[in-house]
């Protein structure tokens, strides 16, 4: 018994001065002062670093910095990894930087090394213990919401406590083309959903913003975030079973257009729901509490917004494929299509395998529905089913909860226009409450997966 | 035309076999590989497959590396032997990362010098390249076509972009 509490003790004891004992090294120092400087670029040798909040956030002070890098061109090789659990953000822009790059960076959160989950399961953890933070709670890994134009490609993100990245763009140019964007960036790792962000894996706000081709696996709540910008693109992007740990208390979407966003263009991306749902038997996820008193469906897309462009997105494995205005009444002018104006050659996509419906337009009264929707060649296939045990069906076929619903049918061909009042409960084939220019054609086949 | 069929054959195994050994055997595999058909991809198309390759290649589960090829199949509408040409592209890129990341703590601890990472660096994009153009040269024109607009898009995009 004595040795029992000695060890424990002398564990406890270990463990209190690893933590008291946060020490940065010298080429962190170094790279600090290089971004304190006037120097065009910065580069962070190969290596984990630790960033200690004794020494505090990694500011991004010099404005004429143009490139920001580590030590190679693999992201995995160069870690800034949070070194205790106090430290809010990691990396940090405070200057009105334009034409920044960031490169080759992993942003470690190391959500994890600080506490473990609250063991009741029904507690959200308190900093320094970082491991089931509430979403609001404002930790960042890259802070650049005060950009002009940034750029950030080739870095990874993961063990977010809240989230990754949230990217501004106050401004952009014509020649050449050029606003802020994330790239070929990737959020959480496939192989482990521990390593997500705890809430949303990117905020892009600002003007003309962009997330092209990036990968984003199970983030807490949204993987991208469009947040209330103008012209903002995402393209490309790859979003797996996002909203994983709904730290935010409930259900949502994948991708997330907010409200009074206008102009968004989401082109090109896949996005796979991956059946995921919550209900009173889950428990835990990933060790952190979620909402427990009914079942939780997240949606590949949730949009709100005006004059918003939808092209060719796959949209996959959801309850609701994308739902449209469900919780404000801003929501109109939305044009989403299966074709693609950007690239003629793009592969043809799909809302597939959502078992409700594909399209949701909800609105949130008769008064305060969905606009302006127009719908041109979508497919959509193996939506509405009921019998599947794999996926989340909780109510009777047929759910006709509203919007559009392709019970087994494909939609190619599909070309008209949609204006919707409100069309809670009815669905597109027995509502009174829309009307639209033609009736949707049942012709095309659906792909084999 | 039976000719034909089994020289064929014989071409995809070597190109499966050079994909899986190509760090071993880059130049005896230039020569295995059928006449090219395909324009090399340019710096800013290599951009995108370095991204496709790291993430693959860092992936370690079985589960992952699944579901990262079937959401890339998708993305590309890749048919069953293109995510084939992919996967073993990405067993390649799994061992020379590897090696890189057994490598990269003696570099840091002093014990080998600067030197060898530049020359791992550029292993790795050398390899990066010669896969990027692998792939395009083993799949359909079409899919060919579609790898490489990523690139594209993301320098027309980007600031500071190449």
């Amino acid at each position: 018994m004595w040795w029992g509490v000695s060890a424990l003790s002398a564990l406890t004891l270990i463990s209190s001065t690893a933590r008291a004992q946060c020490r940065e090294d010298s080429d962190l120092t170094s790279f600090r002062a290089c971004l304190r400087g006037s120097a065009s670029s910065c580069t962070l040798p190969t290596g984990t670093h630790t960033v200690c909040s004794s020494v505090g956030t990694i500011n991004i002070v010099n404005s004429s910095l143009t490139a920001i890098s580590g030590g190679d061109s693999d992201p995995a090789d160069t870690v800034l990894q949070r070194g205790d659990g106090s430290l809010q953000t990691i990396m940090s822009l405070t200057s009105a930087a334009q034409g920044l790059t960031i490169e080759y960076l992993t942003l470690d959160g190391n959500r994890w090394a600080f506490g473990s989950p609250p063991s009741g399961g029904t507690q959200y953890s308190t900093a320094p213990n970082i491991s089931c933070l509430i979403q609001s709670t404002g930790y960042y890994e890259l802070n650049l919401a005060s950009a002009t134009i940034a750029t950030v490609w080739y870095v990874n993100f993961i063990n977010d406590p809240v989230a990754g990245l949230i990217l501004g763009g106050s401004t952009y140019t014509t020649s050449p083309p050029a606003a802020s964007t994330v790239d070929y960036s990737t959020f959480g790792s496939m192989d482990d959903s521990a390593q997500a962000a705890r809430a949303t894996a990117m905020m892009v706000e600002g003007t003309h913003s962009g997330a092209y081709y990036n990968h984003i696996y199970y983030a807490g709540t949204a993987g991208i975030n469009l947040n209330g910008g103008n012209n903002q693109i995402a393209y490309g992007n790859t979003l797996y079973s996002n909203r994983y740990e709904m730290s935010d208390g409930g259900q949502g979407g994948d991708l997330f257009i907010a409200p009074g966003t206008y102009a968004a263009t989401v082109a090109a991306n896949v996005i796979d729901q991956n059946f995921w749902f919550t209900d009173s038997s889950t428990g835990t996820v990933n060790g952190c509490p979620v909402p427990a008193d009914e079942p939780q469906l997240p949606y590949p897309m949730e949009i709100y917004g005006y004059d918003n462009y939808f092209y060719n997105n796959e949209v996959d494995a959801g309850t609701i494929g994308m739902t449209l205005g469900q919780a404000t009444g801003d929501t109109y002018n939305i044009y989403i299509s299966g074709a693609n104006p950007f690239d003629g050659s793009d592969a043809p996509r799909y809302f597939n395998d959502n078992s409700w419906t594909a399209l949701f337009f909800l609105g949130t009264s008769y008064s305060n529905g969905v606009s302006g929707v127009t719908l041109d060649q979508i497919r959509v296939c193996n939506t509405g089913y009921s019998s599947d045990p794999s996926t989340p069906y909780y109510y009777s076929a047929p759910f006709g909860i509203g919007g559009i619903s392709f019970n087994y049918t494909s939609g190619t061909g599909f070309t008209t226009s949609v204006t919707f009042g409100s069309n809670y409960p009815g669905n597109i084939y027995s509502g009174s409450t829309y009307s639209f220019a033609g009736p949707p054609s049942s012709t095309g086949s659906c792909p084999s997966r | 035309m039976r000719l034909g069929f089994w020289v064929m054959k014989v071409l995809t195994l070597m190109k499966f076999l050079c994909a899986i050994l190509s760090p071993l055997f880059l130049s005896l595999c230039a020569y295995a590989q059928p006449a090219l058909t395909q324009p090399p991809a340019s710096n800013g198309e290599v951009a995108y497959f370095r991204f496709l390759l790291l993430g693959l290649g860092h992936l370690k589960t079985t589960t992952g590396i699944h579901n990262y090829e079937r959401l890339l199949a998708k993305q590309f509408d890749l048919n069953p032997q293109e995510v084939a040409v992919i996967d073993a592209a990405g067993v390649t890129m799994r061992a020379l990362l590897q090696q890189i990341h057994t490598s990269l703590p003696a570099i840091e601890s002093g014990q080998t010098g600067a030197v060898t990472v530049a020359r791992l660096t550029t292993q790795r994009e050398q390899m990066i390249t010669t896969l990027a153009n692998q792939i395009l040269n083993s799949v359909r024109p079409i899919t060919a076509a579609r790898l490489r607009v990523p690139g594209h898009l993301v320098a027309n995009a980007t600031n500071g972009g190449n």
